[in-house]
Parts: C-alpha cells; sequence; structure tokens
C-alpha cells in the first residue's frame, strides 16, 4: 500500500476499491442462496434451490474463482423472481449479513482516502442491490457492480458483469485522472484496473493475482 | 393553449356535495389553499343538536376542519387564523341528497345564492360495493338527478363523480364516455336505464312491504326477543331490537338482490350498477346542460397531501390486502397479469380541480367523461401489488438462515384451484383441531404446576390462537368473494386521455399546485412506504373493530364564538 502522505493532494482522483477484499468477504453465492431461499412460494424456492445444486456438480468441475462459472451459478439463485423481491432481499441481505462485517483495514483505507480528498469508486462481482446501502454508508460517489438481467421485471437468471474497460469508461466521464488514482484489487479480474491507475494494490489477492503484483510490482496487502 | 385553474376558478361560485366523505374532505383541503378565491357552498347533511339546520350543518363543518387528519396539513401551512378566516368564507347548507334538489329551497329569502352557481360539483354518495337497495337507488340515483335539477334551477353546469368501474365486465381499452347499455346484457334482455330503475324500485318497495308479511313480522320479533334474552334487556329495549332486525333484513335481502340483479347486467355489485344507471340518466335528461363526468378508479392513501399515507377508504383495497397479510392463507385467487387500478385520493382530487377548471374554460357541448386512474398511464399489475405487499410484511430478521425460514412463505397470487382447496383444508385444520385441542386442555385440567396442567394450558393457548384464526379465514374469505371481480374478473384498463392533456397545458406555477401526476407515481415506493403504513394506521384499525388513532383537535379560533360572516347573502 501506499504511505499516506502520497494521497495528499489529489483532489479529482480517485479511490477503486473492490469490495471482496478490502471491505467484506465474498458474498455472491451466498446472497443469490439466500435470495432464491426466499422465492415467493415453495414451487419458486425449490425452483431456486434445485437449480442451484443441481448445476454446481457440473460447474464445480471449474474452479469456483473462475467468475463466468459463478455468475451462472449464482443466476440460478434468481431466475424467477421479481425485480422488487431482489431488491428488497437485497437490502435485507445486506442487513441480515453484511451491514457488521466490514473489516477495519478497509474503515482505515477509506478514511485515509477520504482524508485525501479522493472521490470514492466502489466495485464488485456481488449484486449492487446487496450493496447499495453500504455505498451509502461510506458515502462513495459511485458502486460499479453486477445487475440481474430482467425481462418484464422478472430476472432470466442472468447476471451482467461491468464491461471490462468500466474503469477507464468512467475516468473518461467523471474526469478522473487515472495515473494520480488508486486501485485496490482481489483477484486477477481487477489486473486491469490495477495497470491503469498510478498507486496500485493486492489486498488478500487470490493466487494468479499474487503472481501478477509480485511481477508488477505491486504492494500487496494481507487482512488479519 | 395554456390553461390556469387558479384563474378560471376564481370568483367562481360552487355548490359541493359530499365534502364530509373521504374525497370530498381531501378536495374541500385542496381548494381551501389553493384556490381561496373560489366561492364555496357546501350541501350538509345536518349533525345533531337543537339549532337550526343550517347552523348545525356549518358546526358540522367547523368539526370536521378542527378534528380531521385531512386537515393537519393545511392547519400547519396556513396556521389556525387564515385557516378560520378561509372556512368563514364557506357557505354552508344543510340538505339531503335523495330529497328534491337536495332538500334545498331556492325560494327562500337567504337562498338567492342558489341562482347564480357556476357549478354544481355532486359528489354524495354510498361507496359501500354491496350497499342497501333502497338507500343506494336514492343516494347514488335519485341525489344524482337531483343534483342535475339543482343544476338546472341555478344556471350551473353539473360535475358529477362517478367511478371507472361502471365498466362492469367490458373488456380492453375502455373510452371516456357514457355508455347507455350494460356492459353485459343476457341474451335476448334489452337494457334501458329508466327501466331498470323503474324496476330496481319495485324491487325495493317489494322487500320493504315484505316486512308486513305476518310470517316474517313473527320471525323478526322472535329474533329480536332471542337478541334481548341473550343481552339481558328489559322489555322496552324490544321495539328497538326490532327495528335493528328489520333493517338488517332490509339490508341482507336488498342486498343480496340488489348484486344479483347487478351482475345479470354485467357489474360486479349494485355500487358500480347505481352509479352507471346514474351515468345513463344524466346524459339522457341533461338537455342542453353541461356534463362533465369524473371517474375515479379505486381511490387510495393519499401520497403527498394531506399527508403522506392518509386514508378512510375502507372499501377500496384495504380488505384485499389485510386479507393477503393478516389471514391465514398464502395464496389468493387472482390473476397476476391484470392491472389494479389505484389512484392516490390527492391526485383525484387534483384531477377534479382540472375537471371542474375545464368545464368553466370551455362547457362541454356533448358529455365530458374523465377518467382519473393509473391503468393505461402507470399500469400497477396484481403480480407487483401482491409481491410489494408481501414483501412490506417480511420481518426484520438477524442471525443465521435457518431450514425453518423456507417453510415461511410469503403471500403470492394463486390459483382458483388451489385457493379452492387451501380454504377448506384451513377451516378444518383452524376449527376443527382447534376445538379438539381445546376439549383436550379441559380434559387434562389446567390447575395446579404439574406437566399435565402445563400441557394443558399450552394446548388451550394454540387452540385459542386457532380460533382467531378461524375468525381471520372468515374475513379473508368475505374480502376475496368482495374483490374477485377486481382481481380476477375485470379485464380492462382505463383511458385517461383528457386528464392528462389538461395536466399537459398548465404552466408551471400551476402544474405544481394542480398538476396530474399519477403517470410519474413509483408504485416501488409508494406501495410500501405511503399506502400500506397508511392501511396499518388509518383502516386495518377500522376492519378489526378498532378506532385509528385520533386526532387532536385544532380550534379554529374565530369561528368558535364568532358565527361566520354570510357574505354570500
Amino acid at each position: 500500500m501506499k504511505p499516506e502522505g502520497d494521497l495528499a493532494g489529489l483532489g479529482a482522483a480517485a479511490a477503486f476499491v473492490r469490495v471482496e477484499g478490502l471491505l467484506l468477504p465474498g458474498h455472491l453465492l451466498r446472497s443469490a442462496l439466500y435470495l432464491g431461499a426466499n422465492a415467493p412460494g415453495l414451487g419458486g424456492r425449490a425452483a431456486a434451490l434445485g437449480g442451484l445444486l443441481a448445476a454446481s456438480p457440473a460447474l464445480a468441475a471449474f474452479s469456483l474463482s473462475d467468475r463466468r462459472r459463478l455468475r451462472r451459478l449464482a443466476g440460478y439463485g434468481l431466475r424467477g423472481l421479481s425485480r422488487d423481491r431482489i431488491d428488497a432481499l437485497s437490502r435485507e441481505y445486506y442487513e441480515r449479513f453484511l451491514a457488521g462485517a466490514l473489516r477495519d483495514e478497509g474503515r482505515e483505507v477509506l478514511a485515509r482516502a477520504r482524508g485525501a480528498g479522493l472521490r470514492l469508486v466502489l466495485f464488485s462481482r456481488g449484486l449492487g442491490r446487496a450493496l447499495a446501502p453500504l455505498a451509502d454508508e461510506l458515502s462513495a460517489e459511485v458502486l460499479v457492480a453486477s445487475e440481474p438481467e430482467y425481462r418484464d421485471e422478472v430476472a432470466t437468471g442472468r447476471l451482467i458483469e461491468p464491461p471490462a474497460e468500466w474503469a477507464r469508461a468512467l475516468a473518461e466521464r467523471e474526469r478522473i485522472p487515472l495515473l494520480a488514482s488508486y486501485g485496490y484489487g482481489h483477484d486477477l479480474a481487477d489486473a486491469g484496473l490495477l495497470e491503469a491507475v498510478g498507486f496500485p494494490c493486492a489486498v488478500a489477492p487470490d493466487p494468479p493475482l499474487r503472481r501478477a503484483a509480485r511481477a508488477a510490482g505491486w504492494p500487496v496487502l494481507e487482512l488479519s | 393553449m395554456t390553461f390556469r385553474p387558479s384563474e378560471l376558478l376564481a370568483g367562481r361560485r360552487l355548490l359541493v356535495t359530499g365534502a364530509t366523505g373521504f374525497l370530498g374532505k381531501v378536495w374541500l383541503a385542496h381548494l381551501l389553499e389553493h384556490l381561496p378565491e373560489t366561492e364555496l357552498v357546501l350541501v350538509v347533511r345536518p349533525g345533531g343538536g337543537r339549532a337550526e339546520p343550517h347552523e348545525r350543518a356549518r358546526r358540522r363543518l367547523v368539526e370536521l376542519v378542527e378534528t380531521s387528519p385531512a386537515f393537519r396539513a393545511l392547519h400547519q401551512r396556513l396556521g389556525p387564523e387564515e385557516l378560520a378566516r378561509r372556512v368563514a368564507r364557506v357557505r354552508v347548507l344543510a340538505g339531503d341528497v335523495g330529497a328534491p334538489r337536495l332538500g334545498l329551497d331556492l325560494q327562500a329569502p337567504d337562498r338567492q345564492e342558489l341562482g347564480a352557481l357556476d357549478l354544481v360539483v355532486h359528489l354524495a354518495g354510498l361507496t359501500d360495493l354491496d350497499p342497501e337497495l333502497g338507500p343506494a337507488l336514492e343516494v347514488n340515483v335519485q341525489g344524482a338527478l337531483e343534483a342535475l335539477e339543482l343544476a338546472r334551477a341555478s344556471g350551473a353546469q353539473l360535475v358529477h363523480v362517478s367511478t371507472a368501474y361502471v365498466a362492469g365486465r367490458r373488456r380492453g381499452r375502455i373510452p371516456e364516455r357514457v355508455e347507455p347499455d350494460a356492459p353485459a346484457a343476457p341474451r335476448g334482455a334489452s337494457f334501458e336505464a329508466a327501466r331498470e330503475l323503474t324496476d330496481l324500485r319495485a324491487i325495493a318497495a317489494s322487500l320493504r312491504d315484505e316486512l308486513r308479511d305476518p310470517r316474517v313480522a313473527s320471525e323478526l320479533r322472535e329474533r329480536a326477543e332471542a337478541a334481548r334474552r341473550r343481552l339481558g334487556l328489559e322489555r322496552s329495549a324490544l321495539e328497538r331490537l326490532e327495528r335493528r332486525e328489520r333493517e338488517e333484513h332490509l339490508a341482507r335481502r336488498g342486498g343480496a338482490e340488489g348484486r344479483a340483479r347487478a351482475k345479470a347486467w354485467g357489474w360486479p355489485n349494485l355500487y358500480t350498477e347505481t352509479k352507471a344507471l346514474a351515468e345513463a340518466l344524466l346524459a339522457e335528461r341533461r338537455g342542453a346542460l353541461p356534463l362533465t363526468i369524473a371517474r375515479p378508479a379505486i381511490v387510495e392513501a393519499a401520497w403527498r397531501d394531506p399527508f403522506p399515507g392518509w386514508n378512510e377508504g375502507l372499501h377500496t383495497s384495504a380488505p384485499l390486502t389485510y386479507a393477503l397479510t393478516h389471514g391465514p392463507l398464502r395464496a389468493l385467487p387472482a390473476r397476476p397479469e391484470l392491472v389494479l387500478d389505484v389512484v392516490p385520493v390527492d391526485e383525484v382530487a387534483r384531477g377534479l380541480t382540472l375537471a371542474c377548471a375545464a368545464a368553466l374554460a370551455e362547457p362541454p357541448r356533448a358529455p365530458r367523461v374523465l377518467h382519473l386512474g393509473s391503468s393505461t398511464s402507470n399500469p400497477f399489475s396484481l403480480r407487483r401489488v401482491i409481491e410489494l405487499t408481501a414483501l412490506a410484511r417480511r420481518e426484520p430478521r438477524a442471525g443465521a438462515f435457518t431450514a425453518r425460514e423456507l417453510l415461511e412463505l410469503d403471500a403470492a397470487a394463486g390459483s382458483e384451484p388451489l385457493y379452492r382447496a387451501q380454504v377448506p383444508l384451513a377451516r378444518r385444520l383452524l376449527g376443527g383441531g382447534g376445538r379438539a385441542l381445546g376439549e383436550l386442555a379441559a380434559a387434562l385440567g389446567r390447575q395446579g404446576e404439574g406437566l399435565r396442567a402445563r400441557a394443558a394450558r399450552r394446548l388451550a393457548e394454540v387452540a385459542r390462537q386457532a380460533s382467531r384464526g378461524e375468525r381471520g379465514l372468515r374475513k379473508v374469505e368475505e374480502a376475496v368473494e368482495r374483490f374477485r371481480p377486481f382481481v380476477a374478473e375485470h379485464e380492462h384498463v382505463f383511458a385517461s386521455e383528457v386528464v392528462e392533456a389538461l395536466s399537459a397545458r398548465l404552466p408551471e406555477g400551476e402544474r405544481q399546485r394542480f398538476g396530474w401526476g399519477v403517470p410519474e407515481l413509483d408504485w416501488g415506493a409508494y406501495w410500501p412506504e405511503v399506502q400500506l403504513p397508511g392501511l396499518e394506521t388509518w383502516v386495518y384499525p377500522r376492519l378489526e373493530g378498532r378506532r385509528p388513532p385520533r386526532e387532536p383537535r385544532r380550534p379554529l379560533p374565530a369561528l368558535n364564538s364568532d358565527p361566520a360572516p354570510d357574505r354570500l347573502s
């Protein structure tokens, strides 16, 4: 991690913070399970959970860190739920399981970033609706996360992730100088962002990101 | 062309009936706040007391302004002095909606103002979906015709408040025009409003005659006597109890006859049939008199005014949402794809102001009909109504997820066969099971501290809960039957081009006060944050036989001691 002094004076810059890792444990699959378990009727619950369970052996053949597979698996939990239900249950999930789980290390980093006048951009592979209260609590300017795909206000079971170049597009739109900005990534999918920012940091990285960090000379932050 | 209700209505004289009802109060508060230059003449049924009727009617209005939540915001925004001044300018006349010319004497020396009205706005009506036949005809049909005659005699236009559900079983997009026919006349039968009114009056008269039948009279007397003994009352109470039995008999028989008749013509209930009859007869008998008909859909909690959530509508969606969230059933017969046309009461008030202003700006040659609803501009599907209602009732939980939660189901739309299967099963479980547990508890004996006594007390408690559940189930069944047409049968939406076009013509300053906001209403916020909490506070207590919270009295200083200045006479 960059020392505090380096953050000073970068008013228009931002701290891009991956939620999983620095702030919270990974939660996409668990939140999808929770939502599926709270489908409106017994039939809906059986379908959501059954689909998830039936799909897991096949998908487990691949690593769960495989984002595409993980996303597909999580989608089974959401399929058939209304937008209203996903919104309400996501808030419920946050209140029940995530609100008290914010890591102290994360709070400290955010406090320092705020102290240095950085804008806060949270990004996640999890459900945006479940993280919206966190973004509000932390006064984040932007939250970039996955959203379910809907047809007629009912989830199709497909989760849409932000596009690969979301950080550059956002920086361009919001006039964020990437070279003066900080990035906190957690897995290899975040490597592109860490390459783009001036002050990258790998937080409790998965093995591929750890190797990439070592090769690129990025600092690595281990969590307690 | 711009359209300014504040200018169109300033200095105009409006006679209003039904200002003490749910919509009436909200509209009155809206007029007092935003159109202080409009002269209001209210026809109010006088309250009790010995003062002359007009004074008693005025006292009733003052009582309402001082104690109804509908005027809470007005007290705060205007302050007591200014509100008192505005209320003092309102002329209040004692009247009776079913009487000739609403019970008003146009020739009386102090009633000259009735000869110079601009609009008669007729809101009064019985809104019970299954009202007693006689009063429903008297108030909903004859009252509207009397309002027409009053308008004719005083040179005014008529603005009549009806309901969108006069559409009955008609399907598709319901246009904004008066339909003189029944929605679904039986094969070979032809419908004619005047003849139907005559027939219904004959049925009401025959029901009253039935009371003179010695067999019926004797049966009602026996019931009254049984009630007297059960209640332990003196013999002198018998006459009162007999009168009550006669009234209940009329209500029961009249309600059943009226409902059957309405359904035969394609209306879901007598309320909508009587409102449709009134519309058809007004259109037929108006001559050259300009007629505007405002048709609200299901009028629900205030969105913004007088404050979010205020509601008095017992006969709107309250029984349905109550059944969904308080009863033992978790699936009600509903077709999720249908649209429930609900509209906040304050939006209806705005729509009514637009209708009045439009009548003054451009008196309609043919009847002008305005639907005041949401089903075409911002449809709210039953799927969503039920989903948001169910989600709002979820209790916050803490700790790890448990397997038991998998069996705790939220309410959902279900099929008719599923509902039909659920009800007898639930009744058997709650009724038969509860009684069996109660008897077992009695057999075990509840006295003492032993294991047996503790088990008996626990069983007795479960039996009591089952008994409460059985009562709840009965309420749910009633609500389902009453609302079945709205949730499982009506396949229509109401065109609302007129109110939208009027609103679009408002300049910015006027739009804030009078603009039609329904197309922008966010149901996802309104339903869980406004409507359902409003029902919990203001309406469910009435369904449970309790009183909603009492509003603290906010006295109007000038009016209590000083009689109102009679500016109009």
